[in-house]
């Protein structure tokens, strides 16, 4: 058997002189190989070898060979890597570029110079059908992963490799995607897959231990004995992220000494329910009581960590409250000797359990933890579960796993559809008796996606720009006025408005109220009427009428880009920037940098609040610091914000390159705008009504000006001066 | 449709006669025509045959025409030639130079609202005790001394001129030579003419025949810089550049009439400064009777029941003019006399362009292209020649300089609603140190020529994407943030190998935003229309454009050493 995958005596050697390997492994075409081993086995950098990742980006060395298909991976073009290799990343929140799904899948097809018809498939594959049009951001953790998966798979590579695809998909997801992965290998492709549930993988072919196979971990059960005193309650909660996905109706009380499961399937509102209870959420609807402090470790706990130092994060709550550090706690999480170490500079694993650490410090009175076992090998888990009970008396986490379930829970929430399906003591949990048999299911497409309305997003570009230049021209407030009013209640009743429609509304007044405060302060012109005086401070009333009145250009400006951004796609207005017009147009890879840049605008503006909440649970409140400290700890909380940024971006690079992305090589565009009659005609109107007004205010302009008048633009003058 | 009615009845029709009469009047013969002409000619006759002694091609068609000629007695032809309808007619007068026209006297002020006048009588109107008369005494073809009562009036030439004035409290004869003229006063009540006689609103700025001038705004005397001004009298680039003794503008002065007989008034503008001193850059350049005076004055007829507007010049002296507030102070007088019947106020504002902010608003521009140009050239280099990391790392942290960007413009509203101009003061802090932070540990990810140009470059595609904001004052800041950052960076070594200090973090971060800020503040001034205090503007460039940055460099370098660990 001919081998697409082939590995001899390959090692990596990181920078600190660690090294993983030497490794062996040949894998033939149509063949279904697990990696498999501890924690820091190297099962991850072997597949980043194999994608020629390691090789690329890596800051250590690698020795052996390593050949895909016959051929170095690293030496591979962008479209010869788009071809051959697929490439599912581990944490694939990190690599989604695109604004649609369609548009994600449809970036390797673009690296190919292949047209957009793949993306159907590539996401029917996974069980996404349908979802073209739905943002990525809006998908569940397990959608995500399904989503990365079929972007790998877009270009039929012939060898597809995944980093822990199954880590967040519920059992009836991972097993839909070993099916297909299955089906996959079948049809010829080589699969490589890294993965610690092995209970999933039955059906692959080979099961391949990096380092000694592990041994059964015991799993002991505790028994917990809740006090009744109800620590957090939800009352008929609701929540709904942008009115088409969330939680309803969510009755739940957390009891002193209990462990609170909460189960069910990608999307069941499980992230959601954390979120609720922690405070990180605030309901649409319904009250959330909670008479103790509630702590969260989220699915990024990363965004907990803003210390210099891995002891220093551990001791800053009991610095805050001016207590002596708990010694023990870093070698209770297995952290021991790492204590200098800066936390962003840690393995991911290192870093979980450093997050939960540095909380458990803080004596929350309950810790909620969002996927906290997600992608630890059995042996990590049951030491962070036994370091959490041991330190946090009462906590509420978020699984898919049964068997970690059945071990540390004392009760299961099974979130379904976004309610509560049941709320049992573990030992009479329908949820872990249904997963005992888990059954394949098929993944059913929710609503289909829109297709295209309105305007070109190019000329909807052109539009905002040329207004943007008119409101310079026109000084006639009358106009200004009544287009700001006209852009704002536009914007305002905008469906995708809704969730911050009272802050639109209200941060318009406040533009016109502080523009006018601003202008009648400086206002040294004549006429001027005082109509306060505070000390040496004179507000004037014309500065306040000016201000009022040029607030309209910016209210105007704005209001109309707030609306471009609502009504258009993310996706067409990043393809209106690559389009070229008369042969030239902006580099692609600035593009692409643009795209990443739109992408990660909302996780980062997240991250940044996740960080703030997470030193507002473990310190002392900002005004009882001096302002130096403030801002030394303001800027200090940039710093896992920032350090994500730069993780997220060799991750998100990883992951482009691996779909083909080239900086120096031109890219198709796999799914063009389509100009229509319609923008032709509006284009035009707008296009002559600018020009009319650019000259008739130029006219104007050059008469105000004492430089040219002729009698006859005498009406042109009258009606620049009344309108314009 | 009128109009057009009575041409083609008047087509049809038979045109009326062409009458020319002719007088003569001091040292020349004043010729009258029912209608416009073209030629007129004076002939004399000597010994029954015409002798042609003045002949005038006028350069437009005109009623009244005056011909100066010598006033030798005898009899003189006046021959007109003009149209009528279409039609060429000529007609012809005849007038004799009496032989003994010595002296000719006018009763003044006579031509513009003749007073009724017959045999020898002369009717004066008096508004209040006295009325003051002026006589006007033309010398004919000789020198003559003409005895009055009011004194020898002694006119030294052929068609020298004399003026007298004689203030009358009664009904008057004078003894002028041979003849005797009788003043009749006429009293008028100055109460019922106050109460009859108001000025509506008046108009201005407006054009010399008293419409409205459409073209300058009416709240206000708005003047380029005197720079600009002076450039373009010393370029000549200005087509409407006025000459000093040009009025800038006019002011029609709507009088009204509710009396019961028409008035003749005079209406006198004198514009003051806000103390009252009248003021001299809106002293009229005029050479008639107001010359050198503060004051422009015009006659006006009033009729019954009617309106009528004056139109009084506006001098200004653009260049010297400072701006603010005055006064134009509308005062109608009946002729004759020196009572105000009515009065109004016109405030005229100046406001003058700021040549600083215009220069710097260049400036600005200049700058913004110059940054476009460099990153047109060296951006494809930059992004040809970086990794795909180096690129998503650029983005990344566009995209949390947005989040600080947006978060600081989310305060800075609330902020500002309470301190108004005095917000950034305390949102300087959070921006501008975030802000150098970000940009610092960048730049040392990244410390080439090109990596803060196309971060800022990324961070406005991306904002444009995500708020609209790609108007064109966006991509002037852009341009010019693009040209001060990489210029500074440069400067400072950072972009050329040298570890990071925190003087050479200042001089990259905290010069090129001291000069950002500024240009900021030029582009609202100029493109929005806003004001901004000198105070203001150096408290911007100096607190949060400047020593914020200074602080936020000093935060920055731990920060970024500490980075690197993470980074490695």
């Amino acid at each position: 058997m001919s081998h697409l995958i082939h590995i001899a005596a390959a090692a990596y050697r990181y920078p600190s002189g660690r090294c993983v390997g030497p490794f062996d492994l040949d894998v033939g075409a149509g063949e279904f190989v697990v990696l498999a081993g501890r924690t820091g086995s190297g099962k991850s950098t072997l597949a980043r070898m194999v994608v020629g990742l390691a090789q690329r980006h890596g800051h250590g060395e690698v020795t052996g060979v390593v050949a895909v298909a016959g051929r170095d991976p690293e030496a591979l073009s962008g479209p010869e890597r788009v071809r051959t290799l697929g490439f599912v990343p581990q944490e694939v929140d990190d690599c989604v570029l695109a604004g649609t799904c369609a548009g994600e899948v449809a970036f390797a097809l673009e690296s190919a110079g292949l047209a957009a018809s793949g993306v159907g498939t590539a996401l029917d594959r996974v069980g996404l059908g349908g979802f073209e049009q739905r943002d990525p951001l809006d998908l569940s953790g397990g959608e995500r992963q399904r989503l990365a998966i079929a972007a790998a798979l877009a270009a039929d590579p012939r060898v597809l490799v995944l980093d822990e695809p199954l880590s967040q998909l519920d059992p009836e997801g991972a097993h839909a995607i070993v099916s297909t992965l299955r089906q996959l290998a079948n049809a010829g492709v080589a699969v490589v897959l890294v993965e610690h549930r092995l209970g999933l993988l039955g059906c692959a072919d080979r099961i391949v231990y990096l380092g000694p196979a592990p041994e059964p971990v015991p799993m002991f059960h505790v028994e917990h004995g809740a006090s009744g005193e109800v620590l957090l309650a939800l009352r008929g909660v609701g929540f709904s992220h942008d009115g088409s996905k969330g939680v309803d109706g969510l009755d739940l009380a957390v009891r002193r000494g209990e462990r609170v499961a909460v189960v069910g399937g990608n999307g069941a509102g499980k992230s959601t329910l954390i979120g609720l209870l922690s405070g990180r959420l605030r309901p649409g609807s319904g009250d959330v009581l909670g008479v103790t402090r509630r702590m969260e470790v989220p699915q990024n706990a990363d965004l907990v960590l803003f210390s210099a130092t891995a002891a220093r994060e551990v001791a800053y709550a009991a610095d805050e409250r001016g207590r002596d550090p708990n010694p023990a706690l870093l070698d209770a999480f297995g952290l021991a000797g790492l204590e200098a170490r800066a936390p962003q500079s840690l393995s991911r694993g290192q870093r979980l359990r450093l997050a939960v650490a540095a909380m458990v410090a803080a004596e929350p009175g309950v810790l909620l933890l969002d996927e906290a076992g997600s992608g630890q090998d059995a042996e990590s888990l049951a030491r962070l579960f036994q370091a959490v009970w041991a330190g946090s008396e009462t906590a509420v986490f978020a699984s898919h796993d049964p068997e970690l379930v059945a071990a540390w829970a004392s009760r299961v929430v099974w979130m379904d559809g976004g309610r509560i399906r049941e709320d049992a003591p573990v030992a009479s949990s329908g949820w872990l008796t249904a997963r005992a048999s888990v059954a394949p299911a098929e993944v059913s497409p929710r609503s289909a996606g829109e297709g295209r309305a309105g305007l070109d997003a190019r000329l909807r570009l052109a539009l905002v720009a040329l207004l943007g230049l008119l409101v310079v021209l026109v000084d006639g407030t009358a106009v200004l006025g009544l287009l700001a009013v006209a852009l704002v209640g536009a914007a305002v009743v905008h469906p995708k408005a809704r969730p911050f429609r009272r802050g639109l509304v209200l941060g318009t007044v406040l533009v016109a109220w502080s523009t006018a405060f601003s202008q009648s302060v400086f206002w040294s012109d004549w006429p001027r009427t005082p109509l306060l005086s505070l000390g040496p401070v004179t507000f004037w009333r014309e500065g306040a009428m000016h201000g009022l009145a040029q607030s309209t250009r910016f209210i105007a400006v704005t209001a109309a880009g707030l609306l471009l951004a609502l009504s258009t796609p993310t996706d067409e207005l990043v393809t209106a920037l690559r389009t070229r017009v008369a042969g030239r147009g902006l580099p692609w890879a600035l593009v692409v940098m643009v795209a990443a840049m739109v992408r990660f605008v909302p996780l980062v503006a997240m991250e940044w609040g996740t960080v703030r909440r997470a030193r507002r649970a473990r310190g002392r409140p900002m005004w009882r610091r001096t302002p130096w400290a403030w801002l030394g700890l303001e800027v200090a909380l940039l710093r896992p914000v920032v350090a994500r940024c730069v993780r997220r971006a060799r991750m998100l690079a990883e992951s482009l390159e691996s779909r083909g992305f080239d900086p120096a090589s031109p890219r198709g565009v796999a799914r063009p705008l389509t100009w229509r009659r319609l923008d032709t005609l509006v284009a035009a109107v707008a296009g002559i009504t600018a020009l009319a007004m650019v000259t008739a205010r130029t006219l104007y302009g050059l008469y105000a000006a004492d430089i040219w008048y002729d009698a006859d633009l005498r009406p042109l003058y009258a009606y620049v001066r009344a309108l314009l | 449709m009128a109009t057009a009615l009575g041409m083609a009845l008047s087509g049809c029709a038979t045109p009326p006669p062409l009458v020319v009469t002719g007088v003569c009047a001091g040292d020349g013969v004043e010729v009258h025509a029912s209608s416009p002409v073209g030629v007129v000619v004076i002939d004399r006759s000597v010994d029954g045959k015409p002798q042609p002694v003045v002949r005038r091609e006028l350069p437009s068609p005109t009623r009244d025409v005056f011909l100066a000629l010598d006033l030798s007695p005898g009899p003189l032809v006046v021959t007109a030639t003009g149209e009528v309808h279409g039609a060429a007619q000529v007609a012809s007068a005849a007038l004799t130079v009496p032989a003994n026209k010595a002296c000719t006297i006018d009763v003044q002020p006579a031509p513009g609202a003749p007073w009724s006048s017959a045999n020898g009588v002369v009717h004066v109107p008096v508004w209040g005790r006295e009325a003051t008369v002026f006589l006007r005494f033309t010398a004919g073809p000789s020198p003559v001394t003409v005895p009055t009562s009011v004194g020898d009036v002694v006119l030294p030439a052929s068609g020298s001129r004399a003026l007298r004035s004689i203030t009358l409290a009664q009904d008057t004869s004078l003894q002028l030579g041979d003849a005797t003229l009788s003043l009749v006063l006429d009293r008028k009540d100055p109460g019922a003419a106050r109460t009859a006689i108001t000025i509506a609103n008046p108009v201005f700025p407006a054009e010399e025949n008293g419409f409205r001038d459409l073209g300058r705004p009416v709240d206000a005397i708005i003047l380029p810089s005197p720079a600009w001004e002076r450039a373009l009298a010393w370029s000549g680039a200005g087509l409407r550049v006025h000459a000093a003794e040009e009025p800038w503008a006019f002011v029609a002065v709507p009088v009204s009439d509710a009396g019961s007989e028409p008035v003749d008034v005079v209406v006198t503008a004198t514009v003051t400064a806000a103390d009252g001193s009248p003021a001299p850059a809106f002293r009229p350049r005029l050479r008639s009777a107001d010359g050198g005076t503060d004051r422009a004055s015009v006659l006006l007829r009033v009729p019954t029941g009617a309106t009528a507007s004056a139109v009084l010049p506006v001098f200004l002296d653009a260049l010297n003019v400072p701006a603010g507030e005055y006064t134009a102070h509308l005062d109608v007088t009946p002729l004759g006399s020196s009572d105000v019947l009515t009065t109004a106020a016109l405030p005229l504002v100046v406001r003058r362009g700021n040549p600083v902010a215009s220069v710097g608003f260049l400036v600005t521009v200049l700058t913004s292209i110059a940054g476009l140009a460099w990153i047109g050239r060296a951006g494809p280099r930059w992004l040809r020649q970086a990794s795909t990391t180096d690129l998503m790392v650029n983005a990344l942290f566009g995209t949390a300089l947005f989040v600080v960007s947006s978060a600081t413009d989310v305060l800075s509203m609330s902020v500002g609603a309470v301190l108004g101009p005095f917000a950034s003061l305390f949102t300087g802090i959070v921006y501008d140190a975030g802000r150098t932070v970000l940009l610092a540990t960048l730049l040392q990810l990244q410390p080439r020529p090109g990596t803060l140009g196309i971060s800022v470059l990324c961070c406005w595609l991306g904002r444009g994407v995500l708020t609209g904001a790609i108007s064109p004052p966006d991509l002037i800041y852009t341009g010019a943030a693009i040209a001060l950052g990489e210029g500074a960076a440069w400067l400072s070594g950072l972009t050329r190998g040298r570890p990071p200090t925190i003087g050479r973090l200042s001089l990259a971060f905290a010069a090129s935003n001291a000069i950002l800020t500024l240009f900021g503040l030029w582009l609202h001034t100029i493109l929005y229309r806003l004001n901004f205090a000198g105070w203001y503007i150096a408290m911007q460039v100096v607190f949060p454009g400047f020593l914020y940055v200074v602080l936020a460099s000093t935060l920055a370098l731990p920060f970024v050493r500490s980075l690197r660990e993470v980074d490695a």
